[in-house]
């Protein structure tokens, strides 16, 4: 404190150690606020079709599997999940079905950055699946899968919360192969 | 160079130095405290660092420059003395300093 450069330096340090005790209070609060969204999906079309993944017209033994399309309505409300903390909300829709081999398969097939409260609201009318929904033996081993949604809330300081959407997931009961 | 650490100097004195502590931390926690409640009730992350960022920034301006005010108690240095009793005062100075050693000692 004897001269201006050491009032300065103890300044300094001593706001960024109180800004760093401001940051561990605020990522605290954050962690009980009430998180609540509502986020449902009902399946208006279901195909399974049978392809590769991209057309290969030199090579007809290509590899091919099992592909399911979707048509779906998706209706959501996020407001709740902004509070003062919040930078971003990653929204996806996931879809998880046992197989004899297997008890947990777990597939993106949507999702969305949803970065204000402005824009956390919204009505999607027959959206196709964003991402491609097969099996990795290329055949699907199951009848039904469950399509459920998980969001990821981003803070602006602390951690990352990942949260389930809490109610009954939409079943999906997979129809017979349509085209070869 | 000489020109800018004179600059850059501004030194103050003893008591001064207690006062811009005190300054200091008064300022940087009650604007922690003011920033964190001005951005919860407006639930606004970015409304709490503008409020944090502004009062270290006037702490800053309270506490940089020598105001007059950590200039008040200047140290009052003995007068110079006659080389026949220079021995006597550097006596007394190992004297206090001992005593003052073992002040802090007790601490």
């Amino acid at each position: 404190m004897y001269n201006q450069l050491q009032r300065l330096n103890s300044v300094v340090t001593f706001a960024l150690t109180v800004a760093f005790v401001l940051m561990g209070v605020v990522s605290f609060t954050s962690l009980y606020q009430p998180l609540d969204a509502s986020a449902n999906v009902k399946v208006k079309g279901i195909r399974l079709r049978q392809g590769s993944s991209f057309p290969d017209y030199y090579n007809e033994n290509a590899a091919k599997s099992e592909y399911v399309h979707l048509a779906m309505d998706i209706d959501a409300d996020l407001t709740k999940l902004f509070h003062w903390n919040t930078k971003q909300v990653f929204l996806m829709l996931v879809a998880e079905y046992e197989t004899p081999k297997m008890a947990t398969n777990q597939l993106v097939l949507w999702d969305t950055i949803v970065q204000s409260p402005e824009d956390a609201q919204f009505k999607l009318r027959k959206y196709r699946n964003k991402y491609h929904f097969n099996h990795f033996s290329r055949k699907f081993d199951t009848q039904s899968a469950n399509l459920t949604f998980y969001w990821d809330i981003t803070p602006h300081i602390g951690l990352l919360q990942r949260q389930r959407q809490g109610k009954i997931p939409m079943k999906v009961t997979l129809p017979p192969l349509s085209y070869k | 160079m000489s020109t800018i650490t004179t600059l850059l100097e501004g030194t103050i004195d003893f008591r001064g130095q207690v006062m811009a502590e005190t300054v200091t931390q008064v300022g940087i926690i009650s604007s922690a405290i003011l920033a964190f409640a001005v951005g919860y009730a407006l639930q606004s992350f970015e409304i709490l660092l503008l409020v944090f960022g502004g009062g270290v920034v006037l702490t800053l301006l309270a506490v940089l420059p020598p105001w007059p005010m950590y200039n008040r108690h200047p140290v009052q240095w003995l007068k110079t003395t006659s080389s026949s009793s220079v021995s006597s005062s550097t006596a007394s100075q190992k004297e206090i300093s001992a005593s003052s050693s073992t002040e802090t000692k007790d601490d």
